[in-house]
């Protein structure tokens, strides 16, 4: 029994389009040890949704997985059949996604979209229900008996959230993957929501897979951060590490241009200068030469390793190695 | 109401005394000023709209002026054989309609899924009463499955229901491929909606994500298209009752205007005007009914 | 426009549709010259036939050509659908930039008489006028370019009043560029590929009330020929036989989708955006 509940080896995903194959991700490593939470950043187009898709197997029809692994509670997910897969989202893995004004059916109450997903346990109705009341309890709601009735959009984003992590935590999934469950809400919200995670997490002793571009939330949840960049990890290891002692480029300019830790007056904010690389025709060597400051000579020719920096800290860079 | 006020302008526009036409070439001068008055023709234009919409306020729709008999009596006579024609064609397009659209929308670009397009559009185009003509030929003439005119004692049911088949059949066809492509285009959109990949995420079955989740969504719109629709629905049912000779408030209009019966005109034409007022206004309120968001508005 | 052409002839249901609109609007064109006999010559003899290589699609009780009748149908059917769709596409556009541009009130009494026109149920209005004013081939038209005006007049006065508010137009308009201007080089060309499409999709629906209107007694007068009135004929005669329904069904029919399918493509091709509004 390994101690990771999630362990992603050498994973690719390509998408078929008119220009071509659109290879979004490549020969992805992920860990997600127990008990943890890790964190995943990176800029928008970076392959994050594609890898949370590929977790649930609920990728695009113009998907194709060419190779790898994704090893869950020692089972390799993409070997699984759809009714056995169907069998694990929602009761093993669940997931809480971005936008919370829209992922809850608006038609449809709280209620009956919480008891409908309690489907497979063979318990009577009113238990089903005490149990979305307790769990809806548990997140924060005031009086949740009462609004069960209720319909999405009689509730604030703040707690129409809240009720997405009700929803995904109520059958106690081993791992729950978060895709940027704050960036809809506004500041205060997200600090309650973060918070609100933390605990349940400690609680129940689930795993979290938490997809952000805020450098800050992830930092203060995360134990682990991955970083990806044009459908590649480029650096992984604890949080204290990357951030800290940050081993690729790619991850040095993305902390530098985190608004939090701008301490100097300047009129322009940092950015990162240059475009993610066209997916379709990829070129050779590394992802970020086009970008980077450091680049060199081998760059442009060989793709970097991932080797170990230091203890349970990875990069792909061919930077500071003789 | 201005729909209406149209009419009775553009009656008098028109060369030509009603009184006279209705009576023929032979009437005497007093005969044609009498039935006049009686039409109440002789009155100045406004103050017969007036009188007409004053009358109407008391459920009244004035006389016929051929039967001597209230209008309201006659129109309310012939409506409810209208209605079923309508309400039994509706429920036979969508029975077969909503599947056919969710099945494409499930199965975009299979070969069921463009044939049932092709299908659609065909459907469409078929003019009523060509399709009532046809089914008149084949099933009624030729095959003898059904019977070709009236609607059936009153009383027998299955006799008024085997009289129901074809006409139903004849409106209802090209509202097979109407609501077909709407249900198709509104279900792919729905599927497309963020909600549905939570329902997915939460390891739903796939039926139960397509049948509850999404349909309950993507069959708003149809209900819209139905109120408004009963426009093209009553045209529709006005061709077919003549086709098959059924009774019913189309084919109402159509003889009191062959007959030059304004009274009754004006009585049919301001029902269905009211009913399609009516049938917007019910649609709206099954979508209220359907969907929450919509009811928090009202 | 050639450009257009090439890419509908290489989409399978835009060929059918142009291949059958062609084939109607030749035959239709040329039915003097194809026709076999007179559309109107009366041979009581032969009548009531079925099909035979003398008749192709048999003859109707008063013995005249079914085949040459349809082909003289298409004639009616082509230019009541020319007419009345041109006349109300020119009226339409004219009103809905007037509403478009011109005073509140101004607009607010276009819009009031395009929502009556559209409260009637269509053939109930066309029956209506008939009754008064008599059936004739005119009537016919006249009803259609009255009801088809608002399809038209919305589209244009939404393009209008939306060109209306644009900044760069208000400055043009300021500087004293005439109304005429403004209209003909911005509104019209937005507004040209949404009224083409419309106007193709209405093809059918016209030709369609025609023929309904024809079938009920109300259109075109007897002798002329068209496909409304045979299928009155055959209606009447639907008990001795089937071929006037058929013959007169069939270039309705085969017309119908010709224009519909030419027209989803057409649309599917200028303004994809407009695939769910219509």
């Amino acid at each position: 029994m390994s101690n990771n509940v999630l362990t992603i080896r050498n994973l690719s995903v390509h998408y078929r389009t008119d220009r071509g194959e659109l290879k979004a991700m490549r020969h992805i490593n992920l860990d997600v040890p127990k008990r943890s939470i890790v964190g995943v950043v990176g800029e928008s187009g970076c392959g994050k949704s594609t890898l949370i898709s590929s977790i649930i197997r609920l990728l695009a029809t113009n998907a194709t997985i060419p190779n790898g692994s994704i090893e869950f509670e020692d089972r390799d997910l993409l070997k699984l059949s759809e009714n056995e897969m169907r069998a694990i989202r929602g009761v093993r893995i669940s997931i809480v996604f971005q936008d919370p004004m829209s992922t809850l059916n608006p038609v449809l109450s709280i209620g009956r979209q919480m008891t409908d997903i309690q489907y497979r346990d063979n318990k009577s109705q009113a238990d089903k229900v005490q149990r979305s009341v307790d769990m809806l309890e548990s997140v924060g709601i005031p009086d949740p008996a009462s609004r069960l009735g209720q319909f999405p959009h009689e509730f604030s984003g703040g707690m129409q959230q809240r009720i997405s992590i009700a929803m995904a935590l109520q059958a106690e999934p081993s791992l729950l993957i978060a895709d940027e469950p704050t960036t809809a809400l506004d500041a205060t919200l997200e600090v309650q929501i973060i918070h609100l995670l933390k605990a349940l997490q400690t609680d129940m002793g689930c795993s979290i897979l938490f997809i952000s571009h805020h450098l800050g939330v992830i930092a203060e949840l995360c134990d682990y951060v991955v970083v990806m960049y044009a459908g590649e990890v480029v650096e992984e290891g604890t949080t204290r590490d990357v951030f800290h002692h940050p081993a690729h480029p790619y991850t040095e300019r993305l902390l530098q241009c985190d608004p939090a830790s701008i301490v100097k007056k300047s009129r322009t904010l940092p950015t990162i200068p240059g475009d993610i690389p066209d997916l379709v025709t990829l070129p050779s060597g590394c992802v970020f030469k086009n970008r980077c400051e450091h680049v060199m000579e081998q760059c442009d020719t060989t793709t970097p390793d991932w080797t170990e920096h230091s203890n349970g800290h990875f990069v792909s860079c061919h930077r500071g190695r003789t | 109401m201005l729909a209406v006020t149209l009419l009775y302008c553009m009656i008098h526009m028109v060369p030509g005394d009603p009184a006279r036409i209705l009576l023929g070439p032979r009437a005497t001068p007093e005969l044609i000023a009498s039935m006049s008055a009686r039409m109440g023709l002789d009155l100045p234009l406004p103050v017969q709209i007036l009188r007409f919409f004053g009358n109407l306020f008391r459920g009244d729709l004035g006389m016929d002026v051929i039967t001597n008999r209230p209008v309201a009596d006659i129109v309310f006579g012939q409506l409810p054989y209208t209605l079923w024609l309508i309400f039994t064609a509706i429920v036979f397009a969508a029975l077969i309609g909503i599947p056919l659209g969710c099945y494409s929308a499930l199965h975009r670009n299979s070969l069921a899924d463009r044939i049932s397009g092709v299908l659609s559009v065909a459907c469409i185009t078929a003019p009523a009463f060509v399709v009532a003509l046809y089914s008149l030929l084949v099933f009624a003439v030729t095959l003898h499955w059904f019977p070709a005119v009236g609607a059936g004692e009153k009383g027998a049911f299955w006799d008024q229901v085997s009289h129901l088949v074809l006409p139903a059949f004849a409106i209802g066809l090209s509202w097979i491929g109407y609501l077909a492509r709407l249900v198709r285009a509104s279900m792919l959109e729905v599927m497309g909606e963020n909600h549905i990949r939570t329902a997915r995420a939460y390891g739903l079955a796939e039926r139960t994500v397509v049948y509850r989740y999404a349909l309950k969504l993507a069959i708003l719109p149809t209900v819209t298209v139905i109120g408004v629709g009963m426009g093209f629905l009553l045209s529709a049912a006005l061709f077919t009752e003549i086709v098959f000779a059924r009774p019913g408030i189309g084919k109402l209009i159509f003889d009191s205007i062959t007959t030059r019966n304004y009274p009754v005109v004006m009585g049919s034409v301001l029902v269905s005007t009211a009913l399609f007022v009516i049938s917007t206004t019910l649609s709206d309120l099954i979508n209220a009914w359907l969907d929450p968001r919509i009811r928090a508005s009202l | 426009m050639i450009d257009v052409l090439r890419r509908i002839t290489h989409e399978p249901l835009g060929l059918i549709g142009l291949i059958l609109v062609i084939l109607i609007v030749i035959s239709a064109i040329l039915a003097g010259v194809v026709a076999p006999y007179d559309p109107v010559a009366l041979n009581i003899v032969d009548r009531l036939q079925g099909p035979s290589i003398n008749h192709l699609l048999g003859t109707d009780q008063l013995g005249r050509d079914l085949f040459s009748r349809v082909l003289y149908g298409g004639q009616v059917a082509l230019k009541v659908a020319l007419i009345s769709i041109g006349a109300a596409l020119s009226i339409g556009v004219l009103l809905g930039m007037v509403a478009g541009f011109g005073p509140r009130w101004l607009d607010n009494i276009i819009m009031l008489f395009f929502d009556t026109i559209r409260s009637f149920p269509t053939v109930m209005f066309a029956l209506a006028t008939v009754a008064l004013v008599g059936p004739s081939l005119e009537t016919v038209i006249l009803v259609i370019i009255v009801t088809s005006i608002p399809n038209y007049g919305r589209v244009v006065r939404t393009q209008t009043l939306s060109i209306k508010s644009n900044e760069f137009i208000r400055a043009e308009h300021g500087m004293g560029a005439s109304l005429f201007r403004i209209l003909g080089i911005h509104v019209l060309p937005n507004v040209m590929g949404p009224l083409v499409i419309l106007a193709s999709m209405d093809i059918p629906t016209v030709i369609a009330l025609e023929a309904g209107l024809s079938f009920l007694g109300m259109g075109v007068k007897p002798p002329t020929p068209s496909w409304g009135s045979i299928l009155n004929d055959g209606y009447t005669l639907i008990r001795n036989t089937p071929w006037p329904i058929i013959a007169g069904s069939i270039p309705l029919v085969l017309i119908t989708l010709g224009f519909t399918f030419l027209g989803e493509s057409l649309r599917d091709l200028i303004d994809p955006k407009l695939r769910k509004s219509v």
